[in-house]
């Protein structure tokens, strides 16, 4: 199982497109910096994420969400406690 | 990871302080490891983040300092911060011997942050239980 880590906006970078492309089937995404914008506004990976958020693999940084004024449409937000936490769970994690 | 639930994280930082958000979150991230009892082996800068180990950063006073900030967390909790030497020389990071090998007026690494090499990842990689990336 690994943590996927998301931090470009969806809407200037090709990092969710590719991610949620290589995403194994017990994978967990969370999304920090600018990427927060994809659970707020619909992206074109907005039906990957939500059957993400379904299976409860879907996270979002809250303090990036309330930096930007955002509101998490779908996905768990979570804290940096619970993002160590994440990391803990999976066995390892890959940046996009 | 030891039987005590104690887990062992190295972080690696590649963005630029001054204009990405990688190097906060990376110091947020840290902050959270150590507030849950958990150990923090080594912080790896590389690429952009190696700006981070800029002495001469100073930023408006009512701005974070995150170099400071790291500097601080590192004393405190007795962790490295490495450095890696080819990305640092390539951006005009110098320590006091690289500066008078190179025959260089001025230094500015940021004390206690280290050059080091890519190696020094690879050792902090295999060390660690989880090595995490910003």
């Amino acid at each position: 199982m690994i943590l996927h880590t998301v931090s470009g906006s969806p809407f200037n970078s090709f990092a969710l497109k590719d991610c949620v492309r290589q995403l194994g089937g017990k994978d967990l995404l969370l999304l920090l910096n600018d990427a927060v914008s994809a659970v707020s506004a619909t992206t074109d990976q907005h039906l990957q994420l939500l059957q993400l958020d379904q299976s409860k693999r879907l996270f979002v940084l809250d303090v990036d969400l309330q930096a930007r004024g955002l509101k998490a449409n779908m996905g768990q937000v979570v804290s940096y406690a619970e993002f160590v936490a994440l990391s803990i769970r999976c066995q390892s994690q890959l940046a996009w | 990871m030891s039987e005590s639930g104690v887990v062992k994280f190295s972080l690696l930082v590649t963005g630029n302080p001054a204009s990405s958000q990688n190097t906060a979150s990376a110091l947020q991230f840290c902050e959270a490891v150590l507030a849950a009892g958990h150990k923090i082996c080594g912080v790896f800068f590389y690429l952009d983040g190696v700006l981070t180990a800029n002495d001469l950063i100073n930023p408006a006073s009512d701005e974070v300092n995150i170099p400071d900030r790291w500097a601080a967390l590192a004393t405190q909790y007795k962790f490295a911060l490495e450095v890696c030497v080819s990305a640092s020389l390539r951006r005009g990071i110098v320590n006091e011997r690289e500066a008078a090998q190179l025959g260089l007026q001025h230094y500015n690494l940021k004390p206690p942050f280290l050059l080091s090499g890519l190696g020094q990842l690879a050792e902090l990689s295999a060390s660690c239980d989880r090595l995490i990336q910003f």
